[in-house]
C-alpha cells in the first residue's frame, strides 16, 4: 500500500529522476562552504517560519510596538520561544554567512566559473545583514532607535548613494515614526523576498558550475543519499544549539523608546561593531574629509576589491589570499577590541 | 486690478530698498556713553527729573506689551540705570555684590532700576545720584518693606507687562498674616517680604535657586520655626518641622515626591492661616476627600463635634501624620486607645481593622515579591502586573473605608482585595507552571533531536558502508 503511493506520487513529481540525477551528482566528502552555505539557508528557513508567526502578534506601531513584544513573551503561547528562536537565529545566521565567505575566499572557490555565485552571494551578505539589522529596530527600544539613528546617519556618509540609502532607511529625512514602517516593510518584505530570490540563484548557480576544480583530487560523495543525510545531521544541531539558546538566553526587549530621555549609548550589533569602531576611533578629520565619509569611502572600496576579486585574481598569485586573510584578522581585531 | 496690484509691487520694493538704505547708514550717537568706571559730570539736558517708575507709568502699555510679545527687547534710548555702570566695577566688595546679584536676579529689567526700591537719580551717572535730597535711601527699613514691595506688586497694571500670571494680592495677604500683624505692630523679628525672598538676588519662586521655592520651604520656615528660643516669645513649640519631617507627608516630600505637601501646603505662604481653619482638619480634603466624606458617615463623626475635637487631627496629628496602618489597633500608642482605653466593642472593631489593613498591606507586599522575582527569571506578565495596579488601588479604597467603621462594608473591601491579590498570584503560578513544562518540553525536544542525529549520522555511515566495496 504504502510502495503503491509512493509510485504513484514519485511518478507525478517527477522525484524518481530527481533522486537518479542527486544520486549521481559528486561533491567532496567534506567542504567547508557547503555545510556553512547548507546552515545558512537552513537558518534562513527557520527565520521566515518564526518570523511569519511573530508577524502576527506584533504592532507596527511606535506607540505599541515595544508593548507588543512583551505581549508576545508574556502572553503569546510559545511567544518566548518563538521570538527567542527568531532572535538567536539571526545572530548564527549573520555569523554563519561571515563563516561560508571566509570560506570560499580562503578556499578561492570565488574563480571561474563561480563568478556569478560570489557575485550574488555579495548581494546576499548584504541583505542578510539588512535583514538582521532591521530586525533590531522593530522592538522600538532605546538601544533599536539609536541605532536606526546612528546607523543610518553613519550610512548616509557613504559615497554615491548615501544620501538615498539614509532617507530608505529612515522614510525621510529624520528618524521618525515612518523609520519604524520602513524598517518593518524592509524585515518582513522587501528584503527576505529579495533573499528568496538570491538564494534561489545563487543555489542553483552552484549546482550547475561543477565547484570540483579539479575531480578526482579530493574524495567525493553523492548528493542523495550521502550529503543530503549529513546535512540533515547538521541542521539538527544547528537547530538544537538555537533552541537552547533561546530557552536559557533570553534576549532582552529593552525600554520603550522615550523621547524625553537623555539620550544614551548607543550599542550596535556585533556584526557592525567594526565600522563604529572604526569611525569612533578616527580623527575626526581624515585627508580632508570628515572620519565617517572617509570610513565608508574606505569599506566601499573594499567592497569594490570584493566585487572585482574572481576577475583579477590570477592562479599562482597569492596577493588576493593575503588581502583576504588581513581584512578578515582587521575586522576581527576591531570587533574585539570594540567588545573588550 | 493689475494696475493695483503692480502699484502694491513697485511700492513694497521702494519700501524694502528704502528700509536697507536706512539700516546702512551708521547710527546717530543719541549720547556719548559714560566710560565705565570714570565719573563724569552729566550731560546737561540728560537729567528730566523723573523717576524710571514715572518714565515706565508713561510709557505706552499696549506698544509695550506688542513689543514684549513680538519678542523685541525694548531698548531704552538712554541707560536709565547708570547705578550698575559704577558699581559693577567698585572695588569695595559690599557695593560690587548687590549690583552684581540684581544684574542676576529677576528683577534685572530696564523698567525696574536700583532706584525702584532706593530712589535717588538713576540716570546721574555721578555720586550727586544719591544726594538725599533725590529721596536716596540706603536701606529701606523693616516696616517699609512691605509697602515697598507691593509698590508695584500691587499694581495689575505694572504687574501685568512682566507675567500674566503673578498676582497681586500678596501684601494684602501678608497684612492679613500672623507674620504682617506682628511686624506692623512693630515687632522686628517678624519675616518681611524680604527675609523669605531675598533682597538683591531674587528669584522667581519657580526657580529651584529662589529661597521661597516650595522645594526649600521647609529649609526656609525652619530657619526660625525650629530655634526654639526665636520662638519662646510667641509661645510656639519649634517642633513643628522635625515632626513634618519625621511625617508620612516629609518622608513622601523628601524621596521625590512632588506632589507631597510641604509647610506651603497647609499654610499660604503669605496669609499664614486660612479663614475657616481653626484647626487644619478643614485642610486635608483638599487632598482627602474620599476620606473626610466617608468619615462624616461615622460615629466618630458625631462622636468628635459632641466633645468640640476637630475632624482629622485627634487620630492623624497635624505636623506628625503618620502611616495609616499604624494609626489603628489595640497598641498602647495607637491613635484607638488614646479614647478607647476600656470600651468592649470599640476595641473589638480596633482590633479587625488593625488586622484587616495589615493582611491586605502583606498581600500587597506577597504580590510585589512575587512579579519581582517572576520578572528576574524573564517572565513578562502584563496581566499581573496590572492586578497589582488594583490590589493597590483596592488598598487605598480599604484605608478611605476605615474611616467609616462599618466592618461589613471593610469585609467587602477585603474580600475584593485578597480577590485581587489571589488573582495576581494565580497568574504567577500559571507563568512559572507554563516556564516549567516549557523546560520539560525543551529536554524532551532535545532528546528526541539528539536521537535524530545520532540515527542521521548512524544513517550516513551505512550509507558509506555499502557504497564503499563497489564504489571508487
Amino acid at each position: 500500500m504504502e510502495g503503491v503511493a509512493r509510485k504513484w506520487f514519485a511518478e507525478r513529481l517527477g522525484t524518481g529522476a530527481l533522486l537518479e540525477r542527486l544520486r549521481a551528482r559528486q561533491v567532496p566528502s567534506f567542504s567547508v562552504p557547503q555545510y556553512t552555505g547548507g546552515v545558512v539557508i537552513f537558518l534562513f528557513l527557520l527565520q521566515v517560519a518564526t518570523g511569519i508567526l511573530l508577524m502576527l502578534p506584533y504592532r507596527v506601531d511606535p506607540a505599541s510596538a515595544n508593548a507588543s513584544i512583551e505581549a508576545i513573551v508574556g502572553q503569546v503561547p510559545f511567544g518566548s520561544l518563538m521570538r527567542g528562536i527568531h532572535a538567536w537565529a539571526s545572530h548564527l545566521f549573520v555569523a554563519a554567512m561571515m563563516l561560508h565567505l571566509a570560506s570560499v575566499l580562503l578556499l578561492r572557490r570565488y574563480r571561474a566559473p563561480n563568478e556569478l555565485v560570489w557575485l550574488l552571494g555579495l548581494l546576499l551578505l548584504l541583505v542578510g545583514v539588512g535583514l538582521a539589522f532591521t530586525g533590531t529596530i522593530l522592538p522600538w527600544n532605546e538601544n533599536g532607535y539609536l541605532q536606526a539613528r546612528v546607523s543610518s546617519e553613519m550610512l548616509g556618509q557613504g559615497p554615491v548613494f548615501g544620501g538615498f540609502v539614509k532617507r530608505l532607511l529612515r522614510g525621510g529625512d529624520e528618524v521618525t515614526p515612518w523609520t519604524l514602517n520602513h524598517a518593518y516593510g524592509f524585515h518582513t518584505g522587501v528584503l527576505p523576498a529579495a533573499a528568496t530570490l538570491l538564494v534561489l540563484l545563487h543555489t542553483v548557480q552552484v549546482h550547475r558550475r561543477a565547484p570540483l576544480a579539479d575531480p578526482g583530487a579530493v574524495p567525493t560523495i553523492p548528493v542523495y543519499p550521502d550529503f543530503a543525510v549529513r546535512m540533515a545531521a547538521a541542521c539538527v544541531g544547528v537547530m538544537a544549539l538555537v533552541v537552547s539558546l533561546a530557552t536559557f538566553v533570553p534576549v532582552p526587549i529593552g525600554e520603550a523608546v522615550d523621547l524625553r530621555a537623555s539620550v544614551l549609548n548607543a550599542q550596535p550589533p556585533w556584526y557592525l561593531l567594526f565600522a563604529h569602531e572604526l569611525v569612533g576611533s578616527a580623527p575626526p578629520m581624515i585627508l580632508g574629509l570628515p572620519s565617517a565619509q572617509f570610513v565608508l569611502g574606505a569599506l566601499s572600496l573594499v567592497g569594490l576589491f570584493a566585487v572585482g576579486l574572481p576577475f583579477i585574481d590570477r592562479r599562482g598569485s597569492r596577493i588576493t589570499l593575503y588581502v583576504g586573510l588581513v581584512l578578515i584578522a582587521v575586522w576581527g581585531l576591531l570587533t574585539a577590541h570594540a567588545v573588550l | 486690478m493689475p494696475s493695483s496690484e503692480r502699484l502694491l509691487r513697485v511700492s513694497l520694493v521702494v519700501a524694502c530698498v528704502a528700509s536697507v538704505i536706512v539700516r546702512a547708514q551708521p547710527a546717530a550717537p543719541v549720547a556719548a556713553d559714560p566710560v565705565p568706571g570714570k565719573v563724569t559730570a552729566p550731560p546737561a539736558k540728560a537729567a528730566p527729573a523723573t523717576t524710571p517708575q514715572e518714565a515706565a507709568a508713561r510709557l505706552d502699555d499696549a506698544k509695550d506689551l506688542a513689543a514684549d510679545q513680538q519678542g523685541r527687547k525694548k531698548r531704552p534710548e538712554r541707560d536709565t540705570n547708570t547705578c550698575l555702570t559704577c558699581h559693577l566695577t567698585l572695588s569695595d566688595t559690599k557695593l560690587r555684590v548687590v549690583a552684581e546679584q540684581y544684574a542676576q536676579s529677576a528683577h534685572k529689567d530696564e523698567r525696574i532700576g536700583c532706584a525702584a526700591c532706593h530712589k535717588g537719580n538713576p540716570l546721574d551717572p555721578t555720586v550727586q545720584s544719591h544726594d538725599k535730597s533725590t529721596g536716596f535711601v540706603v536701606r529701606p527699613g523693616h516696616q517699609q518693606m512691605a509697602g515697598l514691595c507691593g509698590g508695584c506688586h500691587e499694581d495689575p497694571t505694572f504687574v501685568r507687562r512682566f507675567s500674566a500670571r503673578l498676582p497681586v494680592d500678596q501684601k494684602r495677604l501678608y497684612e492679613l498674616s500672623r507674620h504682617g500683624k506682628i511686624a506692623n505692630a512693630g515687632d522686628t523679628h517678624s519675616p518681611t517680604c524680604s527675609d523669605c525672598h531675598g533682597v538683591h538676588d531674587i528669584q522667581h519662586v519657580s526657580s529651584p535657586s529662589a529661597p521661597a521655592n516650595r522645594r526649600h520651604a521647609a529649609e526656609l520656615c525652619s530657619r526660625c520655626h525650629a530655634d526654639r528660643d526665636a520662638m519662646r516669645p510667641y509661645g510656639i513649640a519649634a517642633t513643628q518641622p522635625d515632626k513634618w519631617r519625621q511625617s508620612v507627608h516629609g518622608k513622601a516630600f523628601a524621596q521625590g515626591n512632588e506632589q507631597a505637601p510641604t509647610c506651603t501646603g497647609c499654610h499660604s505662604p503669605h496669609a499664614g492661616t486660612l479663614p475657616g481653619t481653626a484647626s487644619v482638619s478643614a485642610l486635608c480634603d483638599r487632598c482627602h476627600q474620599d476620606e473626610r466624606e466617608l468619615f462624616l458617615k461615622s460615629p466618630h463623626a458625631r462622636a468628635f463635634r459632641r466633645l468640640g475635637l476637630p475632624d482629622c487631627v485627634p487620630c492623624h496629628g497635624d505636623h506628625d501624620v503618620t502611616r495609616s496602618s499604624w494609626v489603628a489597633g489595640l497598641a498602647p500608642d495607637s491613635a484607638c486607645s488614646k479614647c478607647h482605653s476600656k470600651d468592649e466593642r470599640p476595641r473589638e472593631v480596633a482590633q479587625q481593622v488593625a488586622r484587616m489593613l495589615s493582611d491586605v498591606e502583606a498581600d500587597e507586599h506577597g504580590v510585589q515579591v512575587a512579579l519581582d522575582d517572576a520578572r528576574r527569571d524573564g517572565l513578562y506578565m502584563p496581566a499581573a502586573e496590572f492586578a497589582r495596579d488594583r490590589m493597590h488601588t483596592a488598598r487605598i479604597r480599604l484605608i478611605a473605608t476605615v474611616h467609616t467603621l462599618d466592618v461589613p462594608r471593610l469585609q467587602d473591601d477585603v474580600t475584593q482585595a485578597k480577590g485581587i491579590a489571589a488573582e495576581a498570584q494565580g497568574l504567577v503560578e500559571k507563568a512559572r507552571r507554563e516556564r516549567a513544562l516549557e523546560r520539560r518540553g525543551y529536554f524532551v525536544a532535545v532528546g528526541l533531536a539528539s536521537l535524530l542525529f545520532v540515527l542521521l549520522v548512524l544513517k550516513a555511515a551505512q550509507v558509506a558502508r555499502r557504497r564503499s566495496p563497489s564504489g571508487p
